[in-house]
């Protein structure tokens, strides 16, 4: 038996209130009142596409060994890189094995479907016992477009497997056709997109239900026989057409989660399917579908396993993990959509150099540090020579992980002259429970929230960004737990 | 909690340090739990630290009003019996009425050494 | 068995440009004034010099590398010039250079200058190095500004000693006011204007809870010194010598970041420093021997943890000594900032610890003016670069020969 063996979810702390686009921007377009209902998610201008994935596959990976895993895919159509693959970011955050196949799926909005039937199928020929797939997007759009008010920010992780399966895999159905509703070109930044009446009829009302379709027939099913349907769309009144379209009723087909988050990209389907295996009981048949130049639908069987999977964020928890925000001006910086005045002092030199981050790459990107074998001692950075003065062993260290580690503020401060995207800058001192200190940024809190003995948990971010060479640097930043 | 004497700073003075300098603007009094608090609001400019640039708009609470500059000292400036906020509690509910009201990003408090500080 | 430093080297001439923002001044300019004083105070020819060592900080923006600046500069006879830098300290590293140099015997007669010209890159405050800071630490390391850094020892000191937050910003506050009151004193300092406790309290906050008087700033400035063994200085007509009594460095390793135990409130390397420097002098009670010191009072806060890490206040006492004027310029006990300290002479980063030595040297000779003290005999200065967990201490020690 292969299928899912966990899901985990991540949806970003910051929730724009849509009100606050009508608000400044409403006068313009007066039409987006539509569609203006409930909050988008956002990211914080530390989080893309690879940070929103890290979140959800060590979500979906709690309670997991990850030597099992050999594979990990994925899927998004906003990679922070064109050539250099995405996911092997991931797999090096992660501290998975090197001896693993790692890839991207990209350029359609179906592509987190797609790695879940590639990962899938690579399990049922046997060659792989684990697949991770994770997917989110991170989609830039212009200031006062519908898309901007449709879209949001998140991310989903699955974990495939043959061993204590909680949703086995029955099959797939796909379509691939060549229907351009939107596209990017490779050097826009912005989606191009069709009549919105031409999507909905032609597009949503059509190829979903074929897929669905498909893929029951080929699995000699009726879809009463479905406990849950989930896919995408983004027009609501359309959503629920498509489940009229295919016979469900209310109940089986799961809401689009407009009002919550706003369109996932890449990752709705999967962020709905989890959200789906959330609900689900032993017995329960779930499809999801997708949408993006035809669609991949798929169909699993939950099993009992799911009763003993360990509680995790998932889509509910990460939902429950909520600011709003009402500055739509702090959205429109944090996407890079205005043009604010940084300062001669930013200006500084940002280049990395890769020889660096090559052999510093699980320190920097996996945040392992050292663990001295003669005195035990736990530190961060792994050095060449033990920091305990009464040791100071040469060569002693063996990895040490510390992403899962949870840690207590030392000391911090709120800086208000550091060079900042949303200042203050909070960083301090923290201590690892278990040993080990060092000095962190600090993320996805106010300076009020923070006190010295909290507890912190470790969130992978982008430190810096690169503009004159496209580069994205990332660490870790400590959020308060 | 008892009173203490309060001098007033001069109004639009730019004040100046090595690392940048700042000036009170102007003064009012805002109810505060059925008392009256007196406050300045002033900005900042901190344009020659070492460390970067930066600066704000800020309030600077001074207390509640117990006798509102009812003598002045030797230099002419005016005195005021004042209460100064002690309370966190206080002091947290005026930083969010100011930031609100006077559209500052700081919010700062007078307060005296403790009687009988003994370090 | 090493012997120490003390009284193997004598101060012969100093020199110390005004500090501040010297639009007029390229650092070539800051250099020349400087060693135009000192050596005039030495009362030697140029030639006589043998040996020279540059300190800056920040050459990008202003000299460039190497000590060639240095030797084009004074169009020195073609002889050796080193340039030195450890950020703060860089200073006194210099002087630790020529100091050295003179007494192991290998020249009579060395230069120490120190220089930073920082006003020439269109904005406030030291430059941002970016990825230039280190090609690891950038891509790891917290974007630290200073005040950020050392604000965190503020509230961890507060905390050990239970004291509220407003009770020590009023001992910070005496802290800054005492120094403003003695740089108003000096004509070469950067900034000249007294202030009041309530004024300080007032002023907005930086880096919680250190305030706009809690923080020193940039200047642009240079400071030298012309040493040479005692024996010569008398050969020279030289009398009544200040004589270098102690010269230690003290770095950090990575223990207070990356090991468990260091609690944020005081300096390890200060702590250690000093401990060495009083043995090198000779000094067993600093408390009642010095005669007077500049500490690198980058932050009001730091001046304040030093007074204990110099082993001059008792742990967690800085305060009442500070609220009992023990430090003030006539408070009967070691002055400090004598000349106004880094927040108010200013710091071009370079020149700092130079620039203290310089005040030493005024006052050992009786010619600090309105600020002098009642016969002074030693006098301590230090330098802090770096973060409180991580940083690079230097201490020297001067004194009047025989002391």
């Amino acid at each position: 038996m292969v299928g899912i063996v966990s899901y985990g979810g991540y949806i970003p702390k910051r929730r724009l209130n849509r009100m606050s686009v009508i608000q400044e921007m409403g006068w313009y377009i007066p039409a987006l009142m539509m569609v203006a209902n409930g909050e988008r998610a956002m990211c914080n201008w530390d989080e893309d596409s690879i940070t929103m994935a890290v979140a959800s596959a060590r979500d979906c990976m709690a309670g997991f060994g990850k030597s099992s895993i050999d594979g990990l895919f994925f899927a998004t159509t906003t990679p922070p890189f064109s050539d250099r693959q995405n996911a092997g970011v991931v797999a090096t955050a992660l501290n998975l094995k090197e001896d693993i196949l790692t890839a991207d799926f990209t350029s359609s909005q179906k592509a987190g479907t797609t790695a879940l039937v590639a990962g899938l199928e690579s399990l049922k020929s046997g060659d792989k016992k684990q697949v991770l797939v994770a997917a989110s997007d991170h989609r830039k759009t212009r200031s006062a477009s519908f898309y901007e008010l449709w879209f949001g920010d998140g991310s989903a992780s699955l974990l495939l497997g043959s061993d204590n399966v909680i949703a086995e895999y029955k099959g797939s159905f796909s379509m691939s056709l060549d229907f351009v509703d939107h596209y990017r070109g490779s050097s826009n930044e912005f989606d191009y997109t069709w009549e919105e009446r031409w999507i909905r009829d032609e597009g949503y009302a059509k190829i979903i239900p074929q897929a669905i379709n498909g893929l029951l027939k080929k699995s000699g099913l009726s879809i009463k026989d479905i406990a849950k349907v989930v896919y995408p769309c983004f027009i609501s009144r359309e959503h629920k057409g498509i489940a009229k379209k295919i016979g469900a009723s209310k109940e089986q087909v799961l809401d689009n989660m407009h009002e919550e988050t706003g369109e996932t990209g890449a990752a709705h389907p999967l962020v709905l399917l989890a959200s789906a295996l959330e609900q689900s009981k032993p017995g329960d048949k779930i499809i999801v579908a997708s949408f993006g130049q035809g669609s991949d639908a798929l169909l699993f069987e939950v099993t009992p396993n799911i009763t003993k999977l360990a509680p995790r964020n998932g889509i509910k928890g990460s939902l429950a993990v909520r600011k709003e925000e009402p500055s739509y001006a702090k959205f429109l910086k944090f996407n890079e959509l205005i043009n604010a005045e940084t300062g001669i002092r930013a200006e500084a030199a940002t280049q990395t150099a890769l020889t660096t981050l090559w052999r510093n790459r699980k320190m920097i990107l996996g945040f392992v540090g050292g663990r001295c074998t003669q005195c035990g001692t736990v530190q961060f950075p792994k050095t060449n020579v033990c920091v305990n003065p009464k040791c100071n062993a040469f060569h002693t260290q063996e990895d040490y992980e510390f992403s899962d580690k949870e840690a207590k503020v030392m000391s911090f401060t709120g800086d208000y002259l550091a060079v900042a995207v949303e200042p203050p800058v909070i960083y301090g001192m923290v201590q690892f429970e278990g040993g080990g200190r060092t000095l962190l940024d600090f993320t996805d809190c106010d300076l009020e929230s923070v006190q010295v003995g909290h507890t912190v948990k470790l969130t992978f971010r982008k430190k810096y960004y690169d503009k004159e060479r496209g580069f994205t640097g990332y660490f870790w930043k400590a959020t308060i737990k | 909690m008892s009173a203490y004497t309060y001098t007033h700073p001069v109004l639009g003075e730019e004040i100046e340090a090595i690392s940048g300098h700042y000036s009170l603007e102007k003064e009012a009094s805002l109810p505060f739990r059925g008392r009256q608090v007196w406050y300045y609001t002033g900005y900042s400019v901190v344009d020659t630290s070492c460390c970067g640039p930066g600066g704000c708009g800020f309030a600077f609470v001074v207390g509640y009003i117990l006798s509102l500059k009812h003598a002045q000292d030797t230099t002419g400036a005016d005195i005021s019996d004042i209460e100064p906020i002690m309370s966190d509690e206080d002091k947290q509910e005026l930083r969010k009425l100011l930031k609100a009201q006077a559209h500052v990003q700081q919010v700062n408090f007078w307060a005296p050494q403790t009687a009988g500080f003994q370090p | 068995m090493s012997t120490g430093i003390k009284d193997k080297v004598a101060i012969i001439g100093m020199g110390c440009t005004k500090f501040g923002e010297r639009w007029d001044a390229g650092a070539e300019d800051l250099m020349v004034e400087a060693f135009e004083e000192a050596i005039a105070d030495a009362g030697i020819e140029k030639n006589q010099i043998q040996a020279a060592w540059l300190s800056d900080c920040f050459e990008e923006i202003h000299l460039g590398k190497s000590a060639l600046p240095l030797s084009m500069t004074l169009r020195l006879p073609n002889i050796p010039a080193t340039r030195v830098e450890n950020f703060c300290a860089s200073g006194t590293e210099a002087f630790r250079g020529a100091v050295y140099a003179v007494a192991s015997g290998a020249y009579d007669i060395a230069l120490a200058l120190g220089v930073e010209k920082l006003k020439d890159i269109g904005y406030g405050g030291l430059p941002n190095s970016g990825s230039n800071s280190g090609s690891l630490n950038w891509l790891w390391m917290p974007n630290l500004t200073a005040p950020g850094a050392f604000a965190q020892l503020a509230t961890a000191y507060a905390a050990k000693y239970k004291y509220s937050i407003d009770d020590l910003k009023r001992v910070l506050a005496h802290v800054s006011v005492k120094s403003h009151a003695n740089g108003a004193l000096n004509p070469k300092a950067h900034l000249r204007t007294p202030i009041t406790e309530d004024q300080a309290i007032s002023s907005p906050m930086v880096a919680h809870p250190l305030g706009l008087y809690d923080c020193c700033g940039v200047s642009d400035g240079a400071a030298a010194a012309i040493v040479t063994t005692p024996e010569i200085a008398k050969r020279l007509g030289k009398k009544d010598l200040v004589t270098v009594k102690a010269l230690q460095l003290a770095l950090s390793n990575g223990e207070e970041v990356q090991y468990n135990e260091w609690d944020s409130t005081y300096f390890v390397s200060t702590t250690k420093a000093s401990a060495v420097a009083y043995k090198e002098a000779g000094i067993k009670d600093p408390r009642k021997e010095l005669s007077m010191m500049e500490l690198h009072d980058c932050f009001s806060i730091t001046e304040l943890i030093t007074y204990e890490d110099m082993g001059i206040s008792p742990r967690g006492k800085a305060p009442k000594d500070v609220l009992d004027g023990f430090y003030d310029l006539r408070g009967g006990g070691v002055p400090a900032q004598v000349d106004g300290g880094l927040k108010c002479f200013g710091h071009p980063i370079g020149a700092s610890g130079l620039r203290m030595l310089y005040e030493m040297y005024l006052q050992l000779h009786g010619r600090a003016d309105q600020r002098q003290l009642k016969d002074p005999k030693l006098g301590l200065t230090h330098n802090l670069g770096g973060f409180p967990f991580m940083n690079v201490v230097s201490i020297a020690i001067v004194g009047k020969e025989g002391v």
